[in-house]
């Protein structure tokens, strides 16, 4: 079976390629990493991902909530939230998206592969 | 009718002017007028003893016509002796006549005043005395009565310790009291020989004839003036003065009170209130005085330019005159507060003001009162306090503003520290020496446990301090995930009270715990199959005590803390000086790493 492909979503670069390399080991494809929603979702447009792993506050126009619904609602791809901010209020804003999964920074990449692999074998 | 005496055969007749017996009809107009008169008339012969009397003889001395007929003068006259009496008779047979006052005793014993008026008259060839008395008592009473009434008089005019003067219509002084003269330095004489215009000063002196002639048409008058005392120092004085009846004409009767303290007094509180009008116009807050009516008694210049009327406008006048209808309802309501508590209340209020620019006031109203328990009005005082709110306002979004910035900082140093964790990620994946990625890992827990506090600080709103509790809970989750995974074999205790640190304790005291457990779990359990791990951080007095305990292998009996060549334990060692503590570690059925620090203490001891 093809390995599921995970478009991440995150404006901090370095971060970004640990989590590439992580996923990696763990079995999964990345499409190119990508910095901001606008990105994100021409990105979906063309590479069409399993999952997205999105960054909630991201540099630009779109937030990551924002893009991660678009996504959604556009490509009914299932988002990944990452995210620094523990508070409440940034949960409860996520929840609009529907997210498939919630981390907050710093977390183990061995917990994000296995909602990663929840998540495959739940997709329709 | 004719009277007779019974030692007489003949009625007795007077002879002096009536010459002739035969002349019948003078004897009877005479007698007429004997009988009819209302005065007492008795003849009395020079021994005294009574030869007739009238019917208001018999009427006013009460004796029957009997009795009178042996009675002498001396019976009924208890005022004269018989010598006194033999004496009396023997001056009128030589002058004639007599008149004088004597006491007639009654038949019922009651004593009476009586006027006699007595003459000689020859009556049968003989000298008798025609003699007329009249009744006095009561006038006599009247009199007494007016003696005393004059003693009484005279007695509170001289001892009044006001001055009190009598005047002629004119202003001539005919009487005065002690106080009056003693208190203007002259004696009584020289009083009375004084007119008022002579003791007034010039001012009032021009004025005084003008003044007694207003006294004399309405009959009193209260005039305020001034006299000159001899030594010629000047006294006020408040004259009441009356019209009164005075030695069968109309008088002036003055009482002089002596104002000098009341004029003084009037003069401080003048002063005194000159004075705080002028600080109460100084003060640029809004200042009002209110009756209990709620009507403006006193406002100052504030308050007049602050409404745009002038003072004489805003007298009178009520919250609802003059109030924009935003404040009126918290003003009337604060009025109410403080009349029926009557205890200060302080608030703050605002209103629309021109362009809508709101204005900020600060307002404080106590109660008035004229006695203990009288309320007689408010003092509002308002301070527009707008320039300062703006100013408030100001501060608040810079220090919403710094917040932000702050947490932005927390949080970008905790990213960078997770960039520098994934940095450390990265390298591991290119080192197959398992030794070194062992210590790649323990770089990288460092780095997170720091990232952790920072994350803590900006999470709580604080900014400032980190709950101990949460961040070790926080802190032993992410090692346990990291070094133990699913497995479940070592169990983490934690005994951490709901304590809060400042960043310079809590990354040490963070540190210390990552270390600590780090180390438990890689090395207290060799060969074991589980164990636990005890985390306990409270307070002891003004001391902290953070405790890592493990009930594994436990350290060598003869393990040198001080010479251990391992990171981690050095890293403690370091730590725990940077919180100005002390580390005892208690090996015991396991090892126990106890640090105790002062949490009080300004900085760490190195």
């Amino acid at each position: 079976m093809k390995p599921a492909r995970v478009l991440i979503v995150e404006d901090e670069m370095i971060f970004a390629l640990d989590l590439k390399q992580g996923l990696k080991r763990g079995g999964y494809e990345t499409c190119e990493l990508t910095a901001t929603g606008e990105k994100a979702l021409a990105n979906c447009e063309r590479q069409r991902p399993d999952i997205v792993l999105i960054d909630i506050n991201l540099r630009g126009q779109l937030s990551g909530i924002e893009t991660a619904r678009e996504i959604r609602e556009r490509f009914s791809i299932p988002a990944i939230f990452m995210t620094g901010y523990a508070d409440e209020k940034t949960r409860r804003d996520a929840e609009v998206a529907k997210p498939a999964g919630y981390f907050i920074k710093p977390f183990e990449i061995g917990k994000l592969i296995e909602v990663l692999d929840s998540v495959v074998e739940n997709r329709p | 009718m004719k009277v007779t005496n019974k030692k007489k055969s003949q009625p007795l007749e007077p002879e002096a002017n009536h010459p002739g017996r035969e002349n019948s009809e003078a004897e009877t107009k005479y007698r007429v007028l004997f009988e009819q008169s209302p005065d007492g008339i008795l003849i009395i012969d020079t021994d005294g003893k009574i030869l007739d009397f009238n019917e208001a003889a018999h009427r006013q001395l009460g004796f029957t016509r009997e009795e009178f007929a042996g009675f002498k003068i001396s019976d009924i006259d208890i005022t004269e002796s018989p010598e006194d009496t033999r004496k009396r008779i023997e001056t009128l047979l030589k002058n004639g006549s007599a008149e004088f006052d004597v006491r007639h005793r009654t038949k019922d014993g009651k004593i009476k005043d009586v006027h006699v008026i007595t003459r000689t008259i020859v009556l049968s060839g003989r000298p008798v005395f025609h003699t007329i008395f009249r009744d006095i008592t009561a006038q006599k009473r009247t009199e007494q009565l007016i003696r005393q009434s004059e003693e009484k008089f005279r007695t509170l005019f001289e001892s009044a310790t006001d001055a009190l003067f009598i005047l002629s219509p004119e202003g001539k002084f005919l009487d005065v009291n002690r106080t009056a003269h003693e208190r203007l330095g002259y004696t009584k004489e020289e009083m009375l020989s004084l007119c008022l215009s002579q003791l007034d000063p010039p001012e009032f002196a021009a004025r005084v004839s003008e003044r007694l002639q207003h006294v004399m048409k309405h009959g009193h008058a209260i005039i305020e003036s001034a006299h000159r005392r001899k030594d010629g120092t000047v006294m006020p004085v408040e004259i009441n003065t009356r019209v009164i009846d005075y030695d069968g004409g109309k008088a002036i009767f003055s009482i002089i009170r002596d104002i000098t303290d009341r004029k003084r007094a009037e003069e401080e509180l003048k002063e005194l209130n000159a004075r705080l009008q002028a600080l109460i116009h100084a003060i640029p807050d809004l200042v009002a005085f209110k009756d209990t009516g709620g009507r403006h008694l006193v406002v100052n210049r504030a308050l007049e330019e602050f409404t745009g009327l002038r003072q004489d406008e805003l007298i009178g006048r009520t919250n609802a005159d003059l109030l924009p209808p935003e404040l009126l309802e918290s003003c009337d309501k604060s009025d109410e507060e403080v009349l029926r508590s009557l205890m200060p209340v302080h608030y703050e209020e605002h209103y629309a003001g021109e362009g809508g620019k709101k204005r900020y006031f600060d307002t404080v109203k106590a109660p008035i009162f004229d006695g203990p328990d009288d309320v007689a009005g408010i003092v509002t005082v308002s301070r527009e306090i707008t320039d300062r709110k703006k100013i408030e306002e100001q501060i608040r979004a810079s220090l919403d503003e710094k917040e932000i910035l702050l947490k932005e900082i927390h949080h970008r140093v905790k990213n960078n520290l997770n960039v520098i964790a994934s940095l450390l990620n990265l390298q591991m994946r290119c080192i197959t020496d398992t030794r070194l990625v062992d210590i790649f890992h323990d770089c990288q827990n460092r780095i997170r446990s720091m990232a952790l506090i920072h994350e803590k600080l900006y999470a709580k709103g604080d900014l400032l301090e980190v709950n101990i509790k949460e961040y070790v809970v926080s802190l032993i989750s992410s090692l346990s995930s990291l070094y133990l995974g699913d497995k479940n074999n070592v169990v983490f205790r934690t005994d951490v009270r709901d304590i809060s640190l400042d960043i310079d304790t809590s990354i040490p005291c963070g540190l210390i715990v990552n270390e600590l457990v780090t180390n438990s779990i890689k090395h207290a359990f060799s060969g074991r199959g589980s164990g636990q791990i005890h985390i306990a951080f409270y307070p002891d007095g003004r001391n902290y005590t953070l405790s890592v305990k493990d009930d594994g292998v436990g350290l060598q009996k003869d393990f040198d803390l001080a010479g251990s060549e391992t990171l981690g334990l050095q890293l403690v060692q370091v730590l725990t000086q940077q919180l100005g503590g002390t580390l005892k570690v208690i090996v015991d059925g396991g090892t126990e790493f106890r640090i105790t620090f002062d949490g009080q203490a300004s900085g760490p001891e190195i």
